[in-house]
């Protein structure tokens, strides 16, 4: 994002005076803004001139018009102000709260230091509406015109950039842009509606931005099998791969489609001798963590999610006091996470055994360092044994496993897995009429129905019980005997003539 | 007959054609727009490119000189 001229950034377009354009700029200046209109002397026009009117209570500037549901059109906004986690940043202190010192002493040298280092990096109305975020050096978006919809650049991703936008614009090497973005242009708004990003309305806040109500979420569009329509359901697809109702509300969506994302460590806080704040964090590391849901709930009931590092270290507040944060183990420094770089075909999800067996992709005590081993007990994931020794019950594991679909046995529409060999290894065994996950294909087709799975290199029983070959094998039988018993008679009667 | 009635006539469009006229400078000097363009300083300044030009530019020459802070560094 191009920086902007002193003067770009508080230069008004003569547009915005215009009704027809917008209908905010028939409000004179110091309605808001306060400051003295009369005068023709900078200075003294800006005493008491206050920039963002609707930071932090926007009720006075915004309310007038956006306090309640009217006929006007105007929607309820300013009310729910006091849940937008946009401007409280609630989630934010919570979770450093829970790792506080819980001195009273070192408490308030904690908010010390968040409100010089954190704190400034909220937004409000005027700040998504009218400029760019304070925090990344404001700035009309448009000759302060009011922007119904914050464009992307100057206040999403000026604030979101390091992780959701690069990963959602596809600016880390070697890591496709979101599908989302490049074969439905979608931006921002599309899943974060200005209902969900003007906050939830809830009576209380929730902890964290995951326990929002309103907030976006894959199902919203993309509809599992069995489930009820979503109310703003915009694919209206069902999504029916046998995978899908294997994990469904097993593992997040992000488990299997997002690709490898950001994750950032160490950060340190501090002033400079002018007392400007300044960070220091150590170097971001592109990964792909599965690790354990640490927090279950009716919303979130996955047992497998992805989690990303946060940049949360014991030092992080040395600067202003030693041993701020003396209670690491109260939260995980891996935290639940949903990277923006959805893809439908992933490294993980190409086959069942790139993920199942695949250990590098879950979260061990191998990927803590010794403080935050304890912190993230809940999110380790047990390693279990590699496949071909949980299926060594099998005569062939290894023959079993290269060849055979795994969803030949693992078929969703059955009750449980196959183990008994007789289901297979017999004359009516379920395989005759299912194959490979996919049950519209039947093995007793007369169409050579097998074709794929055999190119695929799968092991299909039935697959030489073709009715077709076993017809023309007979015929040919039948044929044969029938040639040989023609000619013998056609000799028997040729030698009687002689 | 036809004379009068056409000079009559056209003095009452003259009358309605300078009433218009007296209406629209009214409304039209009663209009916020009018009134914020005219009146508040904020507007005729923030409007005016040079003028901010200029201001903005005195603005950042008065400001003490400071040393460069220290640049974050990483990822926020």
């Amino acid at each position: 994002m191009a920086p902007l001229e002193p003067y770009e950034k508080v230069q008004i377009d003569t547009d915005f005076l215009d009704e027809d354009e917008d209908v905010h700029g028939q409000v004179s200046c110091e309605k808001c803004h306060g400051g003295n209109p009369e005068s023709n002397d900078y200075q003294t026009a800006h005493e008491g001139v206050v920039r963002d009117p609707t930071y932090p209570d926007p009720s006075k500037a915004c309310g007038e018009c956006h306090a309640i549901d009217d006929e006007s059109g105007h929607p309820k906004i300013t009310g729910k102000n006091k849940t937008n986690l946009h401007i409280t940043l609630t989630p934010f202190k919570n979770k450093i709260y829970l790792r506080a010192n819980p001195d009273s002493c070192v408490r308030d040298k904690i908010d010390d230091a968040m409100g010089t280092n954190c704190s400034a990096c909220h937004s409000s109305c005027g700040q998504c509406h009218v400029s760019r975020p304070t925090s990344v050096g404001s700035g009309f978006i448009d000759g302060h015109l009011f922007q119904k919809t914050p464009p992307v650049e100057t206040n999403c991703t000026s604030c979101h950039g390091s992780r959701v936008g690069k990963e959602f614009h596809g600016e880390n090497e070697g890591i496709p842009a979101d599908v989302h973005h490049t074969k439905h242009e979608m931006a921002c708004k599309a899943c974060h509606t200005g209902d969900e990003m003007h906050g939830s309305g809830m009576s209380k806040e929730p902890f964290d931005r995951y326990g929002v109500a309103n907030r976006a979420k894959c199902e919203d569009c993309h509809k599992m099998k069995g489930s009820y329509k979503a109310e703003n359901d915009m694919q209206g697809k069902d999504l029916v791969h046998p995978a899908h109702a294997i994990h469904q509300g097993k593992v997040s969506c992000q488990v299997c489609h997002s690709m490898p994302y950001k994750n950032c460590y160490s950060c340190h806080v501090g002033k400079d001798k002018s007392g400007a704040p300044y960070f220091e964090t150590a170097p971001s590391k592109m990964d792909f963590k599965i690790g354990l849901n640490p927090k279950v709930t009716e919303d979130r009931p996955e047992k497998y999610v992805i989690v990303r590092h946060v940049p949360v270290s014991p030092g992080l507040f040395d600067f202003y006091v030693k041993d701020a944060l003396t209670n690491m183990d109260k939260a995980p420094t891996w935290k639940f996470a949903t990277p923006h770089n959805i893809q439908l075909k992933t490294p993980q999800n190409e086959t069942c055994l790139s993920c199942h067996g695949n250990n590098k992709l879950f979260l061990t005590k191998k990927d803590a360092e010794s403080w935050e081993v304890k912190a993230n007990k809940d999110v380790f994931v047990p390693l279990k044994p590699a496949p071909p020794e949980r299926h060594n019950w099998l005569e062939q594991p290894e023959l079993h496993l290269k060849k055979v679909d795994c969803l030949t046995c693992h078929n969703p529409s059955l009750q449980s897995p196959i183990r008994d060999c007789q289901q297979c290894h017999a004359k009516d065994n379920v395989l005759l009429t299912t194959a490979g996950g996919t049950p519209e294909y039947s093995l007793t087709n007369w169409s050579f129905t097998n074709k794929e799975l055999i190119e695929k290199g799968d092991y299909v029983v039935g697959s030489n019980r073709i009715p077709a070959l076993d017809i023309i094998g007979i015929l040919l039988i039948i044929l044969t005997f029938a040639g040989c018993t023609t000619h013998g008679i056609l000799r028997f009667i040729s030698r009687r003539r002689k | 007959m036809d004379d009068s009635w056409s000079t009559s006539g056209m003095k009452s469009v003259s009358k309605l054609f300078v009433m218009f006229v007296a209406i629209f400078i009214f409304v039209l000097s009663n209009s916020a727009t009018f009134v914020s363009a005219e009146e508040s300083s904020c507007v005729s300044c923030h409007t005016n490119l040079k003028k901010l030009v200029e201001i903005t530019r005195d603005i950042e020459a008065s400001k003490p000189k400071v040393e460069k802070p220290t640049e974050s560094k990483g990822e926020g």
